[in-house]
């Protein structure tokens, strides 16, 4: 009778899986999903105990079922009887092939392969030459664009799954603001290359200028300077520096300004800059202004080595900490030890109040004494830190 | 603020000075140093003209993590601890600038210079007034002993 009934169920959900023995232990047959037909066997152990029932099919149904094999035993188990389980084989089933199809949609091979054939076309048209690397899939791919004094650009164009009707999204490395394509349905490879080079034309008087200042000066900061580095750190010696952030569209202009060392001799070179701004003359390159404004000849490579401006930080004995070089110095011109930002913070506010010149934290700034001289040093406290 | 910990790379900086350059008298154990850099060995010998001339001391330096910010531990060790009113028999030394005038200019070879400086300064070997009380009640590092540092004659 139990058979029976089962069977009955089984045959409500699954009408083409049939019992291959009278006692019911193994079901051949198909189960549709979606209008798909789709061959199973199910076998179970002599006691027609379902919860260790061996579940077999054909590949199409292993490849549904791939990454839910997990949950089919799960199901197996907390079903009541056969005809349950089946039934919730067909809701995971359905899920499945639903969430395929779906996937399948988004990227038909047709488009991809006439994305990658007009691609190639561009490429053609353009020059193989000025193809710097693309990746596998044809959708990402850096051009290169030399200048007149040998200089490389390199721009890198993301083609969107819907090229050409969306425009690709570029990476440069110009230090302006990123590249602003103009992109209609026909626009080529070619047309974004235009761009670039037209924006490239407008940095090239940033260039030079930087250029100047990389080739004539010490530059602590950025140690490779790139393309797209606005700003320079040059060596003044005496462990003072300068920081110069130039604006890259208008270069001549009067850059921005940081002094950095000890305030004994960035003090005075502060108050000269500042009583000679009105000298600024746009005419002439930033670097000639510099030296004239501050009355100084740069120490340059010509005349003395990376060294004697790379002196290594008195606490923790080495000269780049986590990126960062040493920009205080102790305000004692006999001892002007440097100092790493960090380090010299944390002694500081380590040290016992007793030992403080002043309170601790008075107005954001910690008080203390050099570790080397004992004279009085301060250090304010730098939030973006 | 994220504080990075300049440790590891100071230490190297100043094993490698001190092997490549040592100051006469003093040596690093190469074997002490070489696997984690936090615990060393120092060999030291007494100056010449002192009452410790040519008699051979072990040093042992312990860094803790935020060294340099602060001092090493340091305590003699061996067979042969210095007689010396401030030099406990178990090791201890009481030397101010091991505690509250450690300063971050200061380092492994200036800390050795100053034991042997101390130790050149003497004018009778004998051991601290209250050795037998400290040796058999202060604790097992120095740095936790609250040190009164009374005379700087020696």
């Amino acid at each position: 009778m139990a058979t029976l009934e089962q069977s009955q169920a089984v045959y409500e959900v699954c009408p083409r899986l049939v019992p291959l023995n009278r006692q019911q232990t193994c079901w051949d047959g198909l189960i549709c999903v979606k209008g798909q037909d789709l061959h199973l066997r199910i076998e179970l152990p002599d006691d027609r105990d379902h919860r260790r029932a061996k579940l077999l099919g054909d590949w199409l149904l292993n490849q549904h079922l791939r990454s839910y094999r997990h949950l089919i035993g799960q199901r197996l188990q907390n079903t009541p009887d056969l005809a349950t389980f089946l039934s919730e084989l067909k809701n995971i089933l359905e899920h499945t092939m639903q969430h395929q199809s779906e996937a399948s949609k988004s990227q038909p091979s047709v488009t991809m392969a006439t994305q990658c054939s007009q691609v190639i076309g561009d490429i053609g048209r353009l020059g193989w030459e000025k193809l710097s690397s693309i990746d596998p899939s044809f959708s990402s791919l850096q051009l290169i664009s030399e200048g007149p004094n040998g200089s490389k650009h390199y721009i890198t164009v993301h083609l969107d799954p819907q090229h050409p009707v969306v425009a690709p999204t570029c990476t440069t490395d110009l230090p302006g603001e990123t590249l602003e394509l103009h992109w209609t349905h026909q626009s080529t490879l070619a047309d974004i290359y235009t761009q670039f080079e037209e924006s490239l034309g407008k940095y090239r008087e940033f260039w030079d200028t930087v250029a100047e200042i990389d080739e004539q000066t010490w530059v602590l900061e950025p140690e490779r300077p790139m393309p797209s580095d606005r700003s320079r750190r040059i060596a003044l010696g005496n462990n003072s520096s300068v920081q110069v952030t130039v604006d890259p569209l208008y270069p001549k202009m009067l850059p921005e300004f940081k002094f950095l060392g000890a305030d004994h001799v960035i003090n005075p070179m502060r108050d000269k800059l500042n009583a000679n701004l009105k000298d600024w003359d746009t005419g002439r390159s930033l670097l000639s202004n510099l030296k004239t404004l501050l009355d100084i000849q740069f120490p340059s490579p010509q005349s003395s080595s990376r060294e004697d401006f790379s002196e290594e930080c008195g606490i923790c004995y080495s000269y780049r900490l986590e990126g960062a070089i040493p920009d205080r110095a102790c305000d004692n011109p006999q001892c002007n030890k440097p100092y790493h930002y960090s380090c010299l913070y944390e002694w500081l506010s380590s040290l016992p109040s007793g030992h403080q010149t002043i309170s601790k934290y008075g107005f954001n700034t910690i008080f203390g004494n050099c570790p080397y001289c004992d004279v009085p040093i301060k250090i304010k406290r730098e939030n973006n830190r | 603020m994220a504080t990075p910990w300049p440790m590891q790379k100071r230490l190297q900086n100043e094993l490698l000075h001190l092997q490549r350059d040592p100051p006469v008298g003093i040596s690093v154990n190469p074997n002490s140093a070489s696997s984690t850099l936090t615990l060393w060995s120092v060999n030291v010998v007494g100056a010449p003209g002192s009452l410790y001339a040519g008699e051979h001391f072990q040093l042992q330096f312990t860094f803790g993590k935020r060294y340099p910010f602060e001092s090493p531990e340091v305590i003699f060790i061996g067979g042969n601890i210095p007689v010396h009113p401030h030099v406990y028999s178990n090791g201890h030394i009481c030397l101010s600038i091991l505690t509250e005038d450690w300063s971050p200019a200061l380092s492994v070879q200036a800390v050795c210079l100053s034991i042997v400086s101390m130790l050149s300064s003497c004018t009778e070997k004998k051991r601290p007034p209250d050795n037998t009380f400290y040796v058999k009640t202060c604790s097992k590092s120095p740095k936790k002993t609250k040190w009164w540092y009374h005379d700087d004659k020696v």
